[in-house]
């Protein structure tokens, strides 16, 4: 087996627990929008998911969803760098990304 | 002589692919483990000649396996390169300062990562 055909296989295998990743994304940002504070507990499975995503998705040749994924891991960390919609426009996108994904 | 390589990641995605890259494109013998502790484990009972490391992981982390092997003065010259998904040029050279010869970004290129480690040892597979 090539190495780019072991990379495929790899990603079938992985892309439900990415999509995951992601879903947890995506309700971590409706559960900002909801309530308006952050919790510790949450923000850091969060911060997991999207540092999970930012260095694996570019391996499989899904570079924008690692960009997308970085930028919320930055946010997570740092904060102030966006504002909660755009975190859940961001989150959306990188799950199409992975819902997309022709590897 | 095929040169032995020690990957450590938790990622389970990341630890099959660099494996396979670095055995597939560079010819390494690869063990590969999920946690810094097991890393320790592995690395004493059968020394690698370099070990690809990540550095965010749950329990023993990068940074902190690096110091655990540096106080062990049978693996203490192990040469170690980190990896991480983080690309700031100042978390880099925090690492550096750690005591690593280099420092590799994920994601990585998996048809590139064993040149790139192969360029940071000074030696190949």
């Amino acid at each position: 087996m090539s190495l780019n055909e072991f990379i495929r296989r790899t990603w079938l295998e992985n892309a439900e627990i990415a999509l995951d990743l992601a879903d947890r994304l995506v309700a971590h940002g409706a559960t900002l929008a909801a309530e308006g504070l952050e919790v510790a507990a949450r923000t850091a499975q969060a911060l997991d998911a999207a540092h999970r995503l930012a260095g694996s998705l570019g391996m499989y040749g899904l570079s924008e969803g690692s960009e997308l994924a970085s930028l919320l891991e930055d946010q997570l960390r740092l904060g102030g760098l966006m504002s909660v919609s755009e975190f859940s426009r961001i989150a959306q996108c990188l799950r199409q990304v992975i819902v997309d994904a022709d590897v | 002589m095929t040169r032995r390589l020690l990957l450590v990641d938790d990622d389970d995605g990341v630890r099959l692919v660099a494996r396979a890259s670095l055995e597939r494109v560079g010819g390494w013998t690869v063990t590969a483990v999920r946690s810094g502790a097991d890393a320790i484990e592995s690395a004493a009972a059968s020394p690698p000649d370099a070990i690809l490391l990540d550095v965010m992981m749950p329990g023993l982390d990068g940074p902190n396996t690096l110091a655990e092997l540096q106080g062990r003065a049978e693996l203490a010259h192990i040469p170690v390169i980190f990896l991480t998904a983080k690309a700031r040029s100042a978390q880099h050279d925090s690492l550096l300062r750690l005591g690593a010869i280099g420092v590799l970004v994920k994601p990585f290129d998996p048809m590139q990562l064993s040149n790139q480690v192969v360029a940071l040892l000074g030696f190949g597979p």
